[in-house]
């Protein structure tokens, strides 16, 4: 059944209201949340979706992997809590990775919106739980064998039972997390965005009807569909393929191969990981629901980049991903780095794939990482109690070039957005010291518009303190495109008080360093497109006045003679003509 | 005593003429000059006549806001902290919210190339204490390569210098010692607060600024010399109060924002005028809607805004402003969704009833193809209207859409009503009050023809109109305060105990705002001082900032409870279990420069009622899609309307540069300051 039409601007009149809802109902979770995580760098989300589960308005800026799976995750409570057993002041609450869910750490809080005894909305605030218990601080290490080893795994449940708040659970969860103060003001701040939205919805049904919001949430998820048909149908039909792959899991050193076949056909995209691994005993599997994200992601970038999005722009696409594989994977099979490791690995296979089609809109391969860095210190204050203090930050930065320009440098990429927190905040918060935090040397990729600086951080343990590391491209640098030279690699390494240096893999499992140690983080940038020796003389010159090259760099990498200038104003070095 | 008041915008400067006892004397508009902003406001003084005894000239100037968005600034230096020149480019991290899936779209770049931001070894920690000390050496050879390239303005930005600032302190006199005249700024003493990109970025721009507002306002000063020999020079800043010349130039950033800034001052002033507590006030010009929250007589504040992507964290009065205005478009999107804005038509070529080329219809072409506009009315400088050409855009629309001009242009006046009340709701619902509390005050060109619709749309009462909507900008400059804000970080867990602590720290605050009202000359029983905190529940990011109206003891307690309610108010929730958290302290000095009025007019409620003014014209105006919703309305020049003076609605008011809707329904009255008053009929 067709749902009746709006009249264009009654339907206007409520979708904008929603929308600024939905915006008010983020600003209320960022501005009373608890965690570095979520109130300065905004590893959270906000939602509204439709009586049906289908979402109907996303945050602006909301975290990209994030948004797509909250149908999924919504669909997965109500598999267990049926809509029709739901009650006014019930909010459901879960965090499990098979039942829709991104991993551990994310949890989604979602309530049904009654009007007149009846649910007209679902509004949702998912966040990233700086720790979920688990192996280590943080809960981010990927070498754990099974979901029980990587944290407390909570079933939907219903947090809120007619608006009494469910205490056992929360003693649940304040018993099997570090820090738990922190989670509680967290999960405060997600129930009061929850309210704020709902609080709006109610006010628009009561003025423009109940029906009348329920239709114009259902006509704006098909104006997305309608914009993402629109614009697949301008990539040429085809069958389009592409392979890369992921470092390891953190417990074997095996490369992880993601093969990815995307076939258009007129206005339907197919998304087909036939061929990718088997499921890893690491967590760098990808549940499905993170699966079906990351491909929206990657076509969203493609087809319709400025419109928000919503169930609509998805959805024309359709997901094939084998059971068992690492991109559909069985419990109990860990999963917290597939997320977004192994998540932006299958975004870089699809515009890897695509490249050939849209060689105007893909860029070369990005960072293709968060960064995920995990520090836990146990401190003492000053009457004596101990504290486990967690500071979990991202890294990945730095996009591939594209065909009009260079790629960003140090910015994030694909489908985590999550920023970083001040040093000044980090220096203050935890017993570190940031030494450095700036862009690499020579850290994009050469090309004729030249890859994204990666950047790095270095910190100074000023504790005895246990690090997790949660990266990629350590053994696979990101790709260039036509011509366009590969990143270099991440690296990661300590040196000890004593002087060792000791390398660190992408992977590293939670590990007790003394304090002293300084701690060298430094993900990779993005690669670059066309060949390095199309790029413009005044352009390498900048590079070099500026620093985001070497001079070594411009003479091996961009075939150019370099000469030493010490009286030139802008920089030492002056580029002369290129080698023939 | 006189005073004068000019607001320069982009288009027209505003001047009016002020005298303490009386308000407004005489009010005039010229056009602006943006090759040398200077010469339009010499144009308007001097067209205000009688002017020898005035001693104050107010004036609000975008010279530094068109300089940061144009870019047309100098090249600026850095220096920074070893380790840390990526800051201002790394910003945040993350991409910008509305770019989350435009892979290729490059961010601003940042307001000092990579080669110019230079590294000095030296650190300080967060606790205020010297790790390292600050390398010379280092600063010098940063001067030296400075010099060789041209650059004259620097900024100093190092990690924890809120803590202690003894390494940029000395860092700016190696510099001024090595640079002779540059425009150097420290982040300490520009903005001493944590987080180290915005402190750069606020920095960055400050000396940026420097150069630009320096030698305009000083230009401005010798040039009125012969017009006005004894009077002092103000500029508005970003937080409603004005600062010297002296101040200005030294902190020129917080000049940056003050464009909207004097229609809330003069807004507030109204409803003192009228013996109100709460309003909010809108101004609709071109291409911006201008809202403000004014809660029991307080300018809202906020202390972030971000201009051209770089955060500038100055106090800046808190404005809500979204792309909705007379310029606004009416288009289809590629889903076939009907919207009205944020694409404006601009000034060039504006509108297609301006005839200059313009082939969308706008808010404008809409309000004057439904008759809420009159053809006969001036907008945008010369330009005479032509209903045609906005009636054929609003055709071409409604062809699309499966209507008829009037269902088209209807549908844009609805839209565009909408999204400015969706904006004047998340100023007042979304942060907790009840609009039914406030009065809507409507000024700026396009605003009194919409206001009496947003009204009834969020159930506001009454809206108030001013005598002059046009110039209100210069009204609020005329009746503005010298204002200084100052704040010290000072994080600790609130409690009874600090309470001489703060006192003493606060007791420190009044003795720098004392300094600097003694140089402005302001007399001491003309100054007021408004500690505050800005606190939060511990592990919160966000704080809230808590008045502190008197140090008397027992103050602290008191701010504790003033905050759990504020935070529940904001948030919908408290948690008094919960400790609170003191971020920052801080210190507004306030000199008061004007001293009030008195009405210009007596009361003569048996004036001027509208069954014995004859209309100057009348007109149909469409109140809604259909033939049926067309009413032919009486039109009335607003000088017709005697203080007093009550009328019904449906009717239009016409003034120079505004047009007024009184809607059916609703009625009207002017008061005894030339208000006027519009709300339902009675």
């Amino acid at each position: 059944m067709k749902a009746p039409t709006l009249d264009p601007i009654t339907f206007a009149v409520v979708r904008s209201g929603l929308i600024s809802a939905v915006a008010e109902m983020k600003a209320v979770v960022v501005r009373t949340a608890y965690s570095n995580l979520w109130k300065e760098a905004g590893d959270l989300s906000c939602g509204l979706l439709t009586h049906d589960g289908d979402l109907a308005v996303q945050g602006i800026g909301d975290i990209p992997n994030h948004m797509a799976t909250m149908p999924l995750s919504l669909a997965g409570c109500l598999e267990r809590i049926p809509a029709s057993t739901l009650r006014e002041g019930d909010v459901l609450f879960q965090n499990d990775p098979y039942k829709g869910n991104n991993h551990l750490p994310d949890f989604i809080m979602a309530k049904p919106v009654f009007f007149d005894g009846e649910i007209v909305a679902y509004t949702a605030v998912r966040g990233h739980f700086v720790d979920i218990g688990g192996g280590g601080p943080g809960s981010y290490s990927t070498a754990m064998p099974d979901i029980y080893a990587e944290g407390l795994r909570i079933p939907p449940v219903r947090i809120y039972e007619e608006g009494v708040i469910n205490q056992d659970i929360i003693d649940v969860l304040t018993h099997n997390t570090r820090n738990s103060r922190e989670r509680l003001g967290d999960l405060r701040s997600q129930y009061a965005g929850c309210l704020t939205a709902e609080r709006r919805v109610l006010a628009f049904c009561e003025k423009y009807g109940v029906e009348t919001v329920k239709t114009a949430m259902v006509e704006m998820i098909d104006a997305s569909e309608r914009l993402t048909r629109a614009a697949i149908r301008e990539i040429p039909n085809g069958v389009y393929t592409f392979e890369d792959f992921c470092d390891n899991d953190g417990i074997t050193d095996e490369p992880i191969r993601i093969a990815a076949k995307v076939t258009v056909e007129d206005e339907d995209v197919t998304v087909d990981l036939t061929g990718s691994s088997r499921q890893v005993r690491g967590g760098m599997n990808s549940p499905i629901a993170v699966v079906v994200s990351a491909a929206g992601f990657a076509l969203k970038c493609l087809t319709d980049p400025e419109n928000s999005p919503n169930s609509g722009s998805y959805r024309p696409i359709k997901v094939i991903a084998p059971p068992g594989s690492v991109v559909n994977p069985l419990p109990p099979s860990s999963v917290v780095a597939g997320n977004h490791e192994t998540a932006a690995r299958i975004v870089d296979a699809i515009f890897g794939a695509l490249a050939e089609a849209l060689p105007d809109r893909v860029c070369a391969a990005g960072a293709g990482s968060s960064g995920a860095l995990s520090i836990g210190a146990r401190v003492a204050d000053k009457d004596g109690n101990e504290r486990e203090l967690i500071m979990v930050e991202m890294h990945g930065g730095g996009q591939g070039g594209n065909k009009f320009g260079d790629g960003i440098n140090g910015r994030r990429v694909n489908v985590g957005n999550t920023g970083n927190t001040p040093s000044e905040a980090l220096e203050a918060s935890f017993p570190v010291t940031i030494v450095e935090y700036g862009l690499n040397d020579d850290g994009g990729g050469a090309g004729r518009t030249r890859g994204g600086t990666g950047l790095h951080r270095i910190l100074r343990l000023d504790h005895d303190a246990i690090v997790t590391v949660t990266s990629e491209r350590g053994k696979f640098s990101p790709y260039g495109l036509f011509g366009g030279k590969p990143a270099p690699m991440a690296r990661f390494h300590v040196v000890l008080p004593d002087g060792e240096v000791r390398k660190l893999g992408s992977k590293t499992p939670p590990v007790s360093f003394p304090a002293g140690t300084l701690l060298h983080f430094q993900p990779a940038g993005g690669g670059g497109y066309g060949a390095p020796e199309d790029r413009p003389l005044s352009a390498i010159q900048d590079d070099l006045d500026d620093e985001y090259i070497s001079p070594e760099a411009a003479r091996t990498l961009y075939n150019v003679i370099v000469e030493e200038a010490p009286d030139r104003v802008e920089g030492r070095y002056l580029v002369k003509e290129r080698n023939i | 005593m006189k005073r004068i008041a000019i607001d320069a915008g982009g288009t027209f400067t505003d001047g009016v003429l002020w005298d303490d006892e009386t308000g407004i004397v005489r009010s005039v508009k010229v056009s602006s000059d943006n090759g040398d902003p200077s010469q339009a406001v010499l144009a308007a003084v001097e067209k205000l006549e009688d002017i020898d005894s005035v001693k104050y000239l107010m004036h609000g100037t975008t010279v530094a806001t068109n300089a940061a968005i144009e870019g047309s600034g100098p090249r600026v230096g850095l220096i920074c902290t070893k380790g840390f020149r990526d800051v201002l480019e790394i910003a945040r991290l993350m991409r910008l919210p509305e770019q989350l899936y435009q892979i290729r779209t490059p961010p601003a770049p940042s307001l000092v190339r990579r080669r110019d931001r230079i590294e000095i070894g030296g650190r300080i920690d967060h606790r205020g204490e010297e790790t390292e000390p600050l390398d010379e050496d280092q600063i010098v050879a940063a001067a030296e390569t400075f010099r060789k390239r041209g650059i004259n303005a620097v900024a100093i930005a190092f990690l924890h210098s809120y803590a202690n600032d003894s390494h940029e302190r000395r860092a700016k006199a190696i510099l001024e010692r090595e640079m002779p005249g540059a425009s150097i700024s420290a982040s300490s003493a520009v903005l001493p607060e944590f987080r180290e990109y915005e402190r750069t970025s606020t920095t960055v721009l400050n000396s940026y600024l420097m150069p630009v507002i320096g030698g305009y306002l000083n230009r401005l000063r010798d040039k009125m010399k012969d017009t006005l020999p004894e009077a002092r020079l103000w500029a508005m800043q970003s937080s409603g109060g004005v600062a010297s010349v002296e101040k200005a130039t030294a902190t020129p950033v917080s000049l940056l924002l003050s464009g909207p800034s004097g229609g809330i001052v003069a807004g507030r002033h109204l409803i003192d005028q009228v013996g109100l507590s709460n309003a909010i006030t809108m101004d609709m010009g071109g291409t911006s809607y201008d809202v403000c929250l004014l809660h029991d007589r307080t300018i809202p504040m906020a202390h972030e805004r971000q201009v051209q992507e770089m955060p500038v964290k100055v106090p800046s009065v808190d404005i809500l402003t979204i792309g909705a205005g007379g310029g606004s478009i009416g288009w289809i999107d590629a889903a076939g969704q009907f919207q009205v804005g944020p694409k404006s038509a601009k000034a060039y070529p504006g509108p297609a009833c301006y005839g200059r080329g313009g082939e969308e219809p706008t808010v404008t072409d809409a309000n004057l193809v439904l008759g809420v506009l009159g053809k006969d009315q001036k907008l945008g400088g010369e330009v005479s209207l032509d209903v045609d050409a906005a009636y054929k855009a609003c055709e071409r629309l409604g062809a699309k859409l499966g209507m008829s001009a009037i269902e088209a242009a209807w549908g844009i006046r609805r839209l565009i009503n909408t999204t400015m009340a969706g904006a004047t709701r998340a100023v007042s619902v979304g942060k907790g009050y009840d609009p039914r509390d406030f009065a809507l005050i409507s000024f700026g060109g396009a605003g009194p023809m919409h206001a009496a619709d947003i009204a009834q749309e969020l159930e506001i009462p009454d809206v108030l109109i001013p005598s002059v909507p046009g110039c209100y900008s210069a009204v609020g400059l005329a009746v503005s305060d010298v204002t200084h804000d100052y704040v010290q970080t000072f994080i600790s867990i609130l409690s009874p105990d600090l309470e001489s602590r703060l006192g003493q720290a606060f007791a420190e605050l009044t003795g720098n705002a004392t300094a600097e009202l003694d140089a402005e000359q302001i007399a001491s029983d003309r100054r007021d001082i408004f500690p505050a905190l800005e606190v939060r529940y511990l592990g919160e990011q966000f704080s809230i900032t808590v008045p502190v109206p008197s140090l008397d003891s027992g103050w602290v307690d008191r701010a504790m409870a003033s905050f759990h309610q504020a935070h529940e108010r904001l948030y919908g929730f408290k948690a008094e279990e919960e400790p609170i958290e003191l971020v920052n302290m801080r210190l507004s000095a306030v000199g008061r420069l004007y001293r009030g009025d008195r009405p210009r007019r007596p009361a003569n409620p048996t004036a001027g009622t509208a069954a014995r003014v004859e209309p100057a014209a009348r007109r149909p105006v469409y109140f809604g899609p259909s033939e049926t919703d067309k009413v032919d309305v009486p039109v009335f020049g607003r000088a017709q309307i005697a203080p007093g003076g009550s009328f019904s609605g449906p009717s239009i008011i016409e003034q120079e540069d505004t047009t007024i809707v009184i809607p059916p329904r609703m009625s009207a009255r002017s008061d005894e300051y030339g208000n006027l008053w519009i709300g339902a009929a009675r």
